[in-house]
């Protein structure tokens, strides 16, 4: 569906976007992470053509988007960074123009307008001028904007930015919805929307791409210190003792809770670790509340990443 | 095609909903108004009158033109919706036809309550009516259009080179300025042959009054077309070019 070879973009004297290369397959929903100024938005804005590259092609479904930009857009819904949105217009209003302009037959207009209104949550604020609607809202008319014409190929430059819990929800809801049926490119800050949403996850820090994989075989690039937590009461000391006698145990940390309980942050070189916990609470006569392997988190993860990408050149 | 209709038909309902096209209408429909009245009280003959009539409507579009193309392409990058706009599977050209259609569309309605003017000569004055031809009053009226497009395509070329409205209203306004302060707004009052010679070939002022005493010219037209055509050009290859 997206075909992006060593696509570079340079602005006066600074590289925003380095040589990279990725291909997105039809169906994929791929999230799109780096911290800010990584060459993020700038990356999407070539994708649909809105800037033209220094270096590089980009294919979308098999066309050229500089060679033959308005058949690619045709494939392409797309929700630039902030949601612009002509404010002096009313919804309907809104949604119809943009079908005529990206090609609708006339016939299927007010089908398709009905249609994405009722996906995106929109079919009460119709005859609303987009001025006076919350951000949510607005958020939710770029993205039926972006559906109206059909497209194979949806991508969203931070489609949650500014929005509150609640509405952060609802959107992410949608995009959910929308992953079933759409190849999906998605630009984010917020992890746990990716982790729920994307199998596959691009990283890109300082223009270039550090990662591309699911957030679970990036999780486990962290591997080899697993982190096992366990609550047993008692004196700590004691039980510390005894866990690091366990072979595959290396560090243990505790923490006092109530009445006597402790938990305990154990690293150790393997998951199975937690077999021998069991077995020696066990023979210690301890009793054992809880016990499980700690995942590391997407964040701990991105963290990881950013800083070992990270050349001696960035400040 | 049909996208060129959409768009022109979203940029003129987006001028009415702006106040400063009100603002624009209303300070046109003033000016125009008072001038006429002066017209009328000094009781010139009719050729005189249409000629006046012509020479007021230049001077507002001093303003009008400036005011009415700023927003074109400044709004759309200050706002973003510039690129949900170039990224719709459009035309860079169409974009840019449909806002021109837009503004000069705008203009021409601007316009239209002026040949009531006309209308109140002839009731004023009855016998007049024998003396008025329509040849020059839609001369006048078409020489004012091609001068108008000429323009609205200069002021689009400057919106589209910046995003700040006021820096875009103020260079097509100078440019303007130079035609109508200079010494090219009646180049006969100048001695140097040279100034008379090219003055005569530049000069909107001049141009207006020949056609509003029902001398057709071609050179006017192609010089405002030529000029049109080269603007819109040249703001197509700026909306291409996004570095």
């Amino acid at each position: 569906m997206i075909k992006v070879k060593n696509l570079t973009k340079q602005f006066s004297g600074h590289t925003a976007v380095d040589d990279i290369s990725f291909e997105v397959k039809r169906g994929e929903v791929v999230g799109f992470l780096g911290p800010n100024g990584a060459g993020k938005t700038t990356t999407l804005r070539m994708l649909t053509g809105f800037l033209h590259p220094s270096r590089g092609a980009v294919e979308i479904a098999g066309c050229d988007i500089f060679e033959n930009p308005i058949e690619a857009r045709r494939h392409i819904g797309y929700m630039p960074e902030n949601c612009p949105l002509y404010t002096e217009m009313r919804v309907d209003e809104y949604l119809e123009f943009r079908a005529q302009i990206k090609g609708v037959p006339r016939k299927a207009i007010h089908r398709r307008r009905d249609t994405v209104k009722e996906q995106c949550g929109l079919t009460l604020v119709g005859r609303r001028i987009i001025g006076q609607l919350s951000r949510g809202y607005r958020q939710r008319v770029g993205l039926a904007d972006s559906l109206i014409h059909d497209p194979d190929l949806l991508i969203l430059d931070e489609p949650t930015a500014g929005l509150d819990p609640g509405q952060i929800r609802e959107v992410r809801e949608l995009i959910h919805r929308l992953a079933e049926r759409h190849t999906l490119l998605l630009s984010t800050h917020i992890l746990p929307e990716v982790e729920r949403t994307c199998p596959r996850i691009l990283i890109l820090n300082e223009g270039r791409i550090v990662a591309s994989d699911s957030p679970e075989s990036l999780q486990k690039r962290l591997e080899g210190d697993i982190l096992i937590s366990a609550e047993i009461p008692g004196d700590p000391a004691a039980v510390k003792a005894a866990l690091k006698s366990i072979p595959a145990v290396d560090v243990v940390v505790h923490k006092p809770l109530e009445e006597g309980w402790n938990r305990y942050r154990i690293d150790a070189s393997s998951p199975e670790a937690r077999t021998q916990i069991f077995d020696c609470a066990v023979s210690n006569g301890w009793k054992l509340r809880e016990l499980h392997l700690e995942s590391r988190s997407l964040e701990d993860v991105f963290m990881a990443i950013i800083r070992d990408s990270a050349t001696p050149r960035s400040k | 095609m049909r996208s060129f209709f959409s768009l022109w038909k979203r940029e003129l309902s987006a001028l009415f909903l702006s106040p400063i096209a009100y603002v624009m209408l209303m300070f046109f429909l003033l000016v125009t108004g008072c001038g006429f009245y002066w017209l009328v009280k000094e009781n010139l003959e009719v050729m005189r009158s249409v000629q006046g009539l012509m020479m007021v409507i230049w001077a507002c579009m001093l303003i009008v033109l400036p005011v009415l193309t700023m927003r074109t392409f400044a709004e759309e990058r200050r706002s973003g919706t510039f690129e949900t706009l170039m990224t719709a599977p459009i035309h860079n050209s169409t974009v840019v036809l449909a806002k021109f259609a837009g503004v000069w569309t705008f203009f021409i309605l601007m316009c239209a309550p002026t040949l009531l003017y006309l209308k109140i000569i002839q009731i004023l004055s009855p016998e007049s009516v024998s003396l008025m031809d329509t040849g020059p009053i839609v001369e006048g009226y078409l020489t004012v259009g091609l001068i108008a497009a000429a323009f609205l395509a200069m002021g689009m070329l400057a919106s589209a080179l910046t995003s700040n409205q006021i820096i875009a209203a103020i260079s097509t306004f100078s440019i303007m300025s130079i035609l109508f302060f200079g010494g090219l707004f009646e180049p006969q009052l100048s001695n140097n042959p040279m100034v008379r010679e090219v003055g005569g070939y530049l000069s909107p002022a001049l141009h207006l009054m020949e056609a509003a005493r029902g001398v057709f010219d071609s050179r006017p037209v192609v010089f405002y077309v030529s000029l049109t055509l080269f603007f819109l050009f040249a703001t197509v290859k700026v909306v291409e070019n996004r570095h």
